[in-house]
């Protein structure tokens, strides 16, 4: 599992870390050189080991962000499934994807709205489907987990 | 309207157990869920005299000391002409079928429910008048609202209590417990799930959890109870979650415990916690996740 995660979130990345290992109970590492070898565009985050569940990748930043990473480095994310947590649900992510499949949180409004980490126990501000991730004991498998959260019934 | 959820953080007494009380406040009339010591009352009072508030109606969830032990100083003062429980004597016929083993009697019955029920028992010596759960729902104010338990589950309860062949506990509570009273508050739009020490499993199963703000986590945020709450809601992460835990984990209590992924505010690490009906932005309370 791979997570690209938006440079302006730097700050919260041990957070994120611990977040992602107490969520999937694997260990997740910042891989030191990012999708293009430019730290500007994106801290990635590897499962360790990182063949765990290899065919899911996680976008977490703005919207600008992460249409960034779909359209310039598009032939970098080589996972079939990729899950964006970001702003602007309703914009046309799957034309910039290519042939991947794109996840969107089905709730999610233009303007994604975040709740405070603090309030929750965690220091970074907190979306609707991290928590929900987060939160869900029902399922095992990180790929059901994930479409769990997004309030995806069935895949595409 | 208001709510205090009465913190003992602050006594002087920190290792005695205070429990809880709840103060319900609606312009001129005040409700007050639970009153768990003196200390409680004493504070319970200064808000009615500072809302001018002559008279308050106690609704006690169910017999325990760390529930009870304010309420007949609050009657000593005259602050409180009505109790609000489960007045189970009322009950014994169907408790005594419910046991159907042909061997008690309706006197055996009634003084072991006298006994179990000792706290609400000794209110029939006080200057106050009782009224039953299930009988006199209609003094309620119209902003609040009986949940549960319903009848049935509390008649089965308690005839495995007063069975001294079964458990004496129901869903891993005592019987006492088991039989809380859950109130709904309606806060104009905001809705308030008051619990009690009830176990999640006496919550009537068509109650949405999902659709309320606050839920009081029941006894005192113990562990085992709150995740079978948190279960039941799903996903709805704005709903905010009131620990009344001035117990400690010697009963319930949520000591030494987190709740992390869900937003709690606990009388013991957070002092009393104000809800009112006006506060805004309780939901969403982080930033835009937009460029």
């Amino acid at each position: 599992m791979r997570v690209l995660l938006d440079p302006a979130f730097k700050t919260e990345l041990a957070s994120r870390l611990q977040f992602l290992y107490e969520t999937f109970g694997i260990y997740f590492l910042q891989k030191n050189d990012s999708t293009n070898g430019g730290e500007q565009d994106a801290l990635v985050i590897l499962s360790f080991p990182e063949s765990y569940e290899d065919e899911i990748c996680i976008i977490f930043g703005h919207n600008d962000f992460a249409a960034r990473m779909l359209r310039e480095q598009n032939h970098y994310i080589s996972e079939k499934n990729v899950f964006i947590i970001a702003c602007r649900g309703s914009y046309g992510w799957n034309m910039l994807a290519g042939k991947k499949i794109v996840y969107f949180p089905k709730y999610s409004e233009d303007i994604e709205l975040t709740y405070k980490g603090d309030e929750y126990g965690f220091d970074f501000d907190v979306t609707d489907a991290e928590l929900n991730l987060y939160n869900d004991t029902d399922h095992k498998d990180p790929y059901e987990k994930l479409l769990h959260a997004f309030k995806i019934d069935d895949s595409p | 309207m208001e709510i205090y959820c009465l913190s003992s953080k602050d006594y002087d007494s920190s290792s005695k157990n205070d429990g809880d009380c709840i103060i319900i406040v609606d312009n001129d009339s005040a409700v007050i869920f639970d009153c768990g010591s003196e200390e409680h009352a004493r504070r319970a009072i200064e808000i009615l005299d500072e809302k001018g508030i002559e008279e308050a109606l106690v609704v006690l969830s169910h017999n325990d000391d760390d529930h009870f032990k304010g309420i007949p100083y609050l009657i000593q003062e005259g602050y409180v002409d009505t109790v609000f429980t489960l007045l189970l004597l009322k009950y014994k016929d169907e408790i005594l079928d419910e046991i159907g083993d042909g061997r008690r009697t309706r006197k055996a019955i009634g003084e072991q429910i006298m006994a179990m029920y000792d706290n609400i028992a000794s209110l029939g010596k006080e200057d106050v008048t009782l009224a039953d759960l299930y009988e006199d729902q209609q003094i309620l104010p119209s902003y609040l609202s009986v949940v549960g338990p319903e009848k049935d589950y509390v008649i089965k309860a308690a005839a495995k209590g007063l069975d001294t062949e079964k458990s004496d506990q129901v869903d891993s509570e005592s019987i006492t417990n088991a039989t809380s009273i859950q109130l709904c508050v309606q806060m104009g739009t905001p809705k308030v799930l008051l619990t009690g020490d009830c176990p999640p499993e006496a919550i009537p199963e068509d109650e949405d959890l999902s659709d309320y703000d606050y839920i009081q986590l029941p006894h005192h945020g113990k562990a085992a109870s709150a995740k079978k709450i948190f279960e039941r809601v799903g996903q709805n992460n704005e709903i905010i979650y009131i620990v009344s835990d001035n117990t400690g984990n010697s009963n319930g209590g949520s000591d030494n415990r987190t709740f992390k992924g869900h937003r709690c505010k606990n009388t013991r690490t957070d002092g009393d916690i104000y809800l009112s009906s006006k506060q805004e932005n309780y939901r969403r309370t982080g930033r835009p996740l937009c460029a």
